[in-house]
């Protein structure tokens, strides 16, 4: 996919697109355009400690899938910092804060996501196992199979060894039950020293057990422009189509290149995945 | 009904059709059965039930490995992406044994994926190595 002439045409008719509002027929018109990728209706939830660069991952999955006119879900389940919603302003949030509300906001719209024909994504608040423990009150591996529908949690991984105690505890609640995506974030690395300083990370018994069987490990490779884009409250299919941002000023030209060129990077990076993207 | 599905879908999406009125339109149109006899209400009957359950029917969710229409792979997707095959994990099978086996997948586990060789947990970190070096030079190892 060339990321940037898809810009040009979807972004010119997808101003801070409604993802929820598409019509069955826009869908049902989208599906029947030739397209270069297959793709199917995933449910995804991004899964770590908080800092970990969950929002950034998600926004790209979300931009990535607009780009490509797929219908997605947002659901907002962060209960201490609504990113999403933020971004996303169409993001469904649970009526408040309280964790019975939040856990039966979770449950309807895993039930909405089996029966429906999006893909749906989630995010919850740092270590939160609000998902988890969802998934694992039914028979997730049953409903996966009976609808062709994967779940797929992305475990984002900071050099920091502490991380993946927080991994260790998911995995262990729900196994291969869902598909694991685990990412190493570059931009929590010194830049030109991640492969050594994620070595631990690599090397731990816990990840590579999960290797072994079938998570999937990826590289997130490091926006150099994340802080800018998060200052001016864009999203990255935003930021690369220059609009402007909360304070008025958009990226230059040659920073909408480099966002460009990370968006690609990042694209490279997750093609072992690629299947099991939204 | 099914050339017109989308209009019966509008009206009578919910299903709430009144079957008399129905089959007072069907006998008034002079409609028959195959072999030219009168239309039962049985038959009226079931044909809308039909209809309905072909309207209520997701037309565009994609089977595992199904492509909807138009959608053409590239050649070096054709080699990536295989139909997908729900996999039962079982502890007992060769492929369980060497991966899902080994991390104590239940008899509950569905692995959902592709039909393509499995790597090792070796071969995914090598993989992301490579790619990583390949894309972005690394600092010299400092001089122990």
């Amino acid at each position: 996919m060339t990321i940037k002439l898809d810009l040009e045409n979807e972004m010119s008719k997808r101003q801070n697109a409604d993802l929820t509002a598409i019509s069955d027929t826009e869908n049902l018109i989208l599906q029947q355009q030739p397209n270069t990728h297959t793709y199917r209706n995933v449910m995804s939830a991004m899964v770590g400690r908080g800092q970990s660069g969950k929002s950034t991952l998600q926004k790209v999955l979300i931009d990535r899938a607009s780009i490509a006119g797929r219908p997605v879900v947002c659901l907002d389940a962060d209960t201490v910092n609504a990113t999403m919603k933020r971004f996303y302003p169409s993001a469904l949030q649970p009526a408040s804060a309280a964790p019975p509300v939040v856990a039966g906001f979770v449950n309807e719209h895993i039930a909405k996501f089996f029966g429906d024909n999006k893909s749906y994504i989630m995010d919850f608040t740092g270590q939160d196992m609000t998902f988890e423990r969802a998934l694992k009150q039914g028979n997730i591996g049953k409903m996966q199979e009976k609808t062709g529908k994967p779940v797929v949690i992305y475990q984002l991984f900071s050099p920091n060894l502490e991380h993946i105690s927080a991994f260790e505890t998911s995995h262990r609640v729900l196994g291969g039950s869902v598909k694991w995506i685990l990412c190493l974030n570059y931009g929590l690395a010194d830049d030109g020293d991640e492969i050594r300083q994620f070595q631990a990370i690599r090397d731990h018994r816990i990840i590579r057990a999960a290797l072994e069987g079938d998570a999937e490990l990826v590289e997130f490779p490091r926006n150099p422009l994340i802080a800018d884009i998060e200052r001016l409250g864009l999203t990255f299919a935003d930021a690369i189509a220059g609009k402007p941002g909360s304070d008025g000023t958009r990226l230059s030209d040659w920073d909408i290149t480099r966002v460009e060129a990370w968006m690609e990077a990042v694209e490279d990076a997750f093609k072992p995945v690629q299947e099991w993207l939204l | 009904m099914r050339e017109n599905g989308a209009e019966l879908y509008d009206e009578y999406g919910s299903g709430r059709l009144n079957l008399r009125e129905l089959s007072a339109i069907v006998r008034s149109a002079d409609l028959t059965n195959d072999h030219g006899g009168p239309l039962t209400e049985a038959t009226i009957s079931k044909t809308w039930a039909r209809q309905r359950q072909h309207m209520l029917t997701p037309i565009n969710v994609l089977k595992p490995g199904e492509l909807a229409p138009g959608v053409v792979l590239r050649a070096d997707e054709i080699l990536a992406v295989q139909p997908a095959t729900a996999v039962i994990a079982d502890s007992t099978s060769p492929s369980a044994q060497t991966i899902a086996g080994q991390q104590g997948v239940t008899s509950q586990d569905i692995i959902l994926e592709p039909s393509k060789p499995r790597l090792t947990a070796a071969e995914k970190i090598a993989r992301v190595v490579k790619r990583t070096y390949d894309a972005h030079p690394q600092m010299p190892k400092p001089i122990e």
